[in-house]
């Protein structure tokens, strides 16, 4: 298993990118070359120095040590929207595939519900009845992210509880719940990461979004959305600005991405 | 004197589109304690069905529509799912016929087989104790290493005895085997059945043992009911049956069998195939349309269990009256 990761391209390239972002991550805790929110007015806009590695913005104030302070909340929102997403998605999915009939159907036609709406749009919606805040926008696009784990978790349990197994050990006398829980949720873990990995991704993207639009993560605390919108103003005359948060969001869905493309490879029999 | 197993005018219903069909007839059988009884018939005949029906996993589809099964005298049809919980794997288990699939991969085997133990009450040593007692009884080896092996590590053989370790871990009363030799071959075939005829002497489990090979129904049952469309045509002593066949569907089987007195002619083949659950024509002989002594009366009425001299068949011309 650990051999074929190793061996599979698209998973390798994403586990280094995002080795990169979680060792900066890592780093921010103990370290950071200066106060993210501090200003020096006298040093705006400074192309790469010794002294400020990745420059400096508008405010004069370090662009390393802003985006190192902002992994902190990309991770946390990113983790915590995938955690409510899977966490209920997994519960729903799971009544809906092993139950079937009525509840299936309720609880489809809810998550279909929460589908039509585009993710983006929901999470706005919940952030403006809610207030803005990082928790608040972590939990919105947690919502936004139930529907998929759920279908992902209906499917995976609508599929293996027909399996051979899982009636074998019901014909040993194992109740429901010890069914779900051994019998068929260790058996659809793949997909399940698989669907993590790429919804952390998305997360990460609509943060930045929705920090992009002043919804997300509130100022002066920096996240790589917000830093991206404030660039904007200056893309002509210092476009070094944009382009830092730029690429490590790129570089966040892009690593999350190959890795959920690599391990959906590494763990699909048919391709390995 | 109380049976062990008594079923009563089972009848289970299929629904497909909205429609129920009856996927079994008034299926009438019993089973004492120690007897190993063979259940044959083609694809499709609803052999499966009726071992599923009594051990309560019928699928989503099928439900019981009358009739009764009577376990040590209680009728498990009215039971609910939670009191089946209780009696499956305890008093009654089942062994599937591919034992390639029926294994959790995820799961090491010795765990498997242990888990039955452990939802009936026993301590997590005991229930391993229990399983590597049981490993060994139906023959496989190092069971203290196997236990924490996972199934693809395991050969054919050795899962269908993992399977059967499983099924056997709590003495049942009833073990239901649903073609366990049939993804098997040859030599193992032999070995699997020679291990359940071991184990119903030595812990006295009854035996239904389902399978479309009447060679190893000759060699392990005592009794052999032969169902056809959901109906049981006819039911005796495995001697008696195989040796002098009443219903002609028997008769067509047991001539479909390769022999070496056969050698050098084409084999027989009963001609046709089982009718698909929605075709079956009602009110006619279930075997009418594919049994070569076919007469118009067939056609006019369903032929009615009959016994005579012990033996039960499901023919009007049964017994000579059509030679």
């Amino acid at each position: 298993m650990l051999k074929k990761c190793v061996q599979n391209k698209n998973f390798m390239i994403g586990a280094v990118l995002l080795g990169i972002l979680v060792l900066i991550l890592a780093v921010s805790f103990f370290y950071l070359p200066y106060d993210p929110n501090g200003m020096n007015t006298q040093q705006k806009f400074q192309l790469p120095t010794p002294a400020h590695p990745l420059g400096t913005d508008n405010f004069g104030r370090d662009i390393l040590s802003r985006v190192m302070k902002g992994s902190q909340s990309v991770f946390l929102v990113g983790f915590s929207s995938v955690g409510i997403g899977f966490l209920f998605g997994l519960l729903f999915g799971a009544a809906a595939g092993y139950l079937g009939g009525a509840v299936d159907e309720v609880l489809m036609r809810i998550t279909d519900a929460l589908m039509a709406f585009p993710g983006v749009i929901l999470a706005l919606v919940i952030i403006t009845v809610s207030g803005s805040s990082t928790l608040h926008t972590a939990a919105a696009l947690g919502v936004t992210a139930i529907p998929r784990f759920c279908r992902i978790a209906r499917a995976g349990f609508l599929q293996i509880k027909e399996m051979d197994y899982v009636k074998a050990a019901r014909s040993r006398g194992a109740s429901p719940l010890r069914l779900m829980a051994l019998h068929i949720l260790p058996n659809m873990v793949s997909p399940l990461l698989v669907t993590a990995s790429v919804g952390f991704a998305g997360a990460v993207l609509s943060e930045a979004g929705l920090s992009y639009l002043g919804l997300g993560i509130q100022p002066p605390e920096p996240s790589w959305g917000m830093m991206l919108f404030e660039a904007q103003a200056y893309l002509l005359s210092s476009p070094w600005y944009a382009f830092i948060p730029g690429c490590l969001i790129t570089m966040m869905v892009l690593g999350f991405n190959l890795l959920g493309d690599g391990l959906r490879d590494v763990t699909d029999a048919r391709t390995a | 004197m109380e049976h062990l197993l008594d079923v009563e005018g089972l009848t289970v219903e299929i629904r497909i589109r909205g429609h129920a069909y009856r996927a079994l007839d008034s299926v009438g059988f019993r089973l004492d304690r120690g007897e190993i009884v063979g259940l044959v018939g083609e694809s499709g005949c609803g052999k499966s069905l009726t071992a599923l029906s009594v051990i309560g996993l019928l699928p989503e589809a099928a439900r019981v529509g009358a009739g009764e099964i009577r376990f040590r005298g209680a009728d498990l049809v009215e039971w609910t799912e939670a009191r089946m919980c209780g009696l499956r794997g305890k008093d009654i288990s089942i062994v599937f016929q591919e034992p390639m699939t029926a294994l959790n991969p995820l799961m090491p085997v010795g765990r498997q087989i242990a888990e039955a133990f452990l939802q009936h009450g026993g301590s997590k040593s005991e229930a391993r104790a229990a399983a590597l007692r049981v490993m060994k009884q139906v023959g496989l080896s190092r069971p203290d290493s196997l236990y924490w092996e996972f199934p693809h590590q395991l050969s054919g053989g050795m899962k269908q005895r993992v399977v059967i370790a499983m099924a056997l871990i709590n003495r049942p009363a009833l073990l239901i085997a649903d073609e366990p030799t049939t993804a098997l071959d040859v030599t193992i075939q032999y070995q699997i059945l020679e291990l359940i005829k071991q184990l119903n002497r030595s812990l006295s489990t009854a035996v239904l043992l389902i399978s479309h090979d009447l060679g190893v129904v000759r060699e392990v049952c005592s009794r052999v009911i032969v169902m056809y469309a959901g109906f049981i045509v006819e039911e005796g002593g495995v001697g008696e049956v195989l040796r002098r066949p009443l219903h002609p569907y028997t008769r067509q089987l047991l001539e479909s069998i390769p022999t070496p007195q056969k050698r050098g002619r084409p084999l027989y083949t009963i001609p046709g195939v089982v009718a698909a659950l929605d075709q079956r024509p009602a009110g006619v002989c279930p075997f009418c349309d594919r049994c070569a002594r076919a007469r118009p009366r067939c056609r006019e009425a369903v032929p009615r269990l009959t016994e005579q001299n012990g033996r039960k068949v499901r023919c009007f011309f049964a017994g000579g009256g059509a030679e």
